[in-house]
């Protein structure tokens, strides 16, 4: 009894000097439990140099982060080369929630040790995955310029809207996820592909513009080419804090996530590093600097955002329970049938 | 003497292994794995399958959507290197007979757009194409024009962005071409009454088909493997092949198909290449000898 009282007075004056010890305290919790050389796969840029800034000070020492730059694309095919191979040169895989699930429906990803990414208790429920953990997130909404559209769009559906004939913008790589819009704007799930195609048909008789990448659509929403589109929200509020006079909302029928994940390839030999690694990640000091820096969400529920950082880049709660889970297996089998449907018919004469 | 000039020569095979295994290694290698990937069954969810099957070759010689792509690749890279090679004879032509002391720097300024990524090229061309472009604004401000005209992703778009690409390219291969030239010749064509152009059919042209039909070949095959500018320059208004099997294997997952795109186009450069080739080194061979 007399011991435990001890200990308990011995951990809260540890946890009472938290605050006085800052990044120190937050990096003796964060520690990794393992020590070696671990190859990180990111993009680069930003991305890559805030996992330095952010990351890197949580493992060090203990850890040597080696970052490789590169597309998700070979980041992929690393992970599906290496994945029986006697050595690797990847340990920890940066890639979008979709790609990872490929990875992990190939066998490609190391199931995550929950003992290892303490840091995963934090994780928001919707966003968790045996086979990887979430980074960072952001969910489609509608964009308007303010100077435009008078009355504020409520949900996908209203760019059926005749008055937004010929002033509407979608992204050509969003092939999959406007499908899966446009079936819930219908009323349906995301599970309702033919659903979602049929609103595409509908939305094609609108005139919309199609873009190869999403900086092509903000230089047509600069240029008040188009007035209204579809697109992630931290990259609407990047371009909102770059001056252009635009507003988004949160879709009524509920918005699709898309999560920036990393995973430890299967292939890795330093798997408990790359899980160490993957912590640190889910760190709150480092889920506030990326939310800061990159407009992206936090996956945590601990990540203490100041409530202006968590009105602009944050969801609400009503928001979060709105957010609708993306059937990753099925989109998987699909994929080359709705690419065609893109192609093919949506994209013909845009 | 014979023996070292022998096209067996022990000494020319060892000086030609080390090359020949990189070249195996990492193109050879990689275009069997593709081969063999592109008759495999296409499965999400699992890049290899057991088994072989041509369903995708199938696929794509059953349906106009991909074949259009195929014709689109083949038209738009042929009249680039048209274009290329009608802009830049001249300039080759001049670069070799000049005596300038600038000719270095004219060289210089000619291989400086190959120190610029074909993206940031194309951004460049996304700058005067676009709407609120540099042409788009002329055509405005002269009152030629109400409405931007829609420039960027056309097949316009992307010619002029390929040519502007390889036209250094075929620059460079035919002045090196042309310098090897004895211009005597032209002269001698002249003195002996031939008009300027009958001297350029007649005689130089002829002596500089084997290059020019080895540049245009190379450009041919650089169009046809174009990605960046049709990409950026021709969005949703063209798709080419390179883009069309990448978005394959990126957007679809669809290796297996991503596979036999790329054994098509490899098929299709390779066959119409060899074909312009001996198309024109027939043709000048004959005004050669006649």
């Amino acid at each position: 009894m007399r011991q435990q009282r001890r200990q308990f007075l011995k951990n809260a004056g540890t946890l009472a000097l938290l605050p006085a010890l800052g990044a120190q305290g937050a990096r003796a919790l964060a520690a990794p439990a393992c020590s070696g050389r671990v190859v990180v796969g990111t993009w680069g840029g930003d991305y890559q140099r805030l996992l330095q800034q952010n990351i890197d000070p949580l493992v060090q020492p203990e850890l040597e982060v080696i970052y490789d730059v590169g597309s998700a694309l070979a980041r992929q095919t690393k992970m599906r080369a290496e994945k029986g191979a006697r050595r690797s040169t990847l340990d920890v895989s940066l890639l979008r929630d979709n790609d990872m699930y490929q990875m992990y429906a190939e066998g490609a990803t190391m199931a995550i040790d929950p003992a290892q990414v303490p840091n995963l208790a934090n994780v928001l429920p919707s966003l968790k995955r045996s086979y990887a953990a979430p980074h960072i997130f952001s969910a489609l909404v509608l964009v308007y310029d303010t100077r435009q559209v008078a009355t504020a769009p409520d949900g996908v559906a209203a760019l059926l809207d005749k008055k937004l004939a010929g002033r509407i913008g979608v992204v050509d790589d969003q092939y999959d996820y406007l499908t899966l819009a446009g079936a819930l704007a219908s009323g349906g799930t995301v599970k309702d592909l033919e659903l979602g195609q049929k609103y595409l048909r509908q939305l094609k008789a609108n005139s919309p513009k199609v873009y190869p990448s999403v900086d092509g659509l903000a230089g047509a929403l600069k240029s008040g080419e188009i007035w209204v589109t579809v697109t992630w929200k931290a990259r609407a509020l990047q371009w909102k804090k770059a001056g252009l006079p635009l507003a988004f909302v949160f879709p009524k029928e509920g918005a699709l996530p898309a999560t920036f994940e990393a995973g430890v390839a299967a292939g890795s030999k330093a798997g408990a590093c790359g899980m160490a690694y993957m912590n640190a990640m889910l760190d709150p000091g480092a889920q506030r600097a990326f939310a800061e820096a990159m407009g992206y969400a936090p996956t945590t529920s601990n990540a203490g955002l100041p409530p202006s950082l968590q009105e602009a880049v944050g969801f609400s709660s009503a928001e979060l329970d709105k957010l609708v889970a993306v059937d990753f297996d099925l989109l998987a089998k699909n994929k080359s049938a709705l690419l065609d449907f893109w192609n093919k018919e949506f994209r013909v004469g845009l | 003497m014979a023996a070292t000039s022998s096209r067996f020569a022990p000494q020319g095979m060892l000086l030609a292994l080390p090359a020949s295994l990189v070249v195996l290694a990492i193109i050879v290698m990689p275009m069997l794995l593709l081969l063999a990937g592109s008759l495999r069954h296409a499965d999400a969810g699992a890049v290899v399958q057991a088994g072989l099957t041509l369903e995708n070759y199938a696929r794509f010689f059953s349906d106009s959507y991909y074949l259009k792509i195929l014709g689109d690749t083949i038209w738009v890279s042929a009249l680039c290197t048209v274009l290329a090679l009608v802009l830049g004879f001249p300039v080759a032509y001049f670069l070799a007979r000049t005596r300038s002391r600038y000719k270095s720097l004219f060289i210089i300024l000619l291989v400086f757009p190959l120190l610029v990524g074909n993206v940031v090229r194309a951004a460049g061309w996304m700058i005067i194409l676009g709407n609120a472009g540099v042409v788009n604004s002329l055509l405005i401000a002269l009152g030629l024009a109400e409405q931007p005209a829609k420039l960027l992703y056309t097949p316009l778009a992307v010619i002029l962005g390929t040519t502007g690409v390889v036209l250094p390219y075929l620059v460079l291969t035919l002045q090196s071409v042309l310098e090897g030239i004895d211009f005597s010749v032209e002269e001698a064509a002249r003195n002996l009454g031939a008009n300027a152009r009958t001297a350029f059919f007649r005689v130089l042209l002829p002596i500089a088909a084997p290059g020019v039909a080895a540049g245009t070949v190379l450009v041919f095959i650089l169009c046809m493997n174009a990605y960046a500018t049709p990409v950026l320059l021709g969005g949703t208004g063209l798709t080419m092949m390179a883009p069309a099997l990448y978005d394959q294997i990126t957007k679809a997952s669809n290796w297996a198909f991503g596979s036999a795109l790329a054994w098509i186009l490899v098929g299709a450069t390779l066959a119409l290449a060899l074909a312009s080739h001996w198309l024109i080194s027939r043709r000048y061979a004959r005004t050669m000898a006649s």
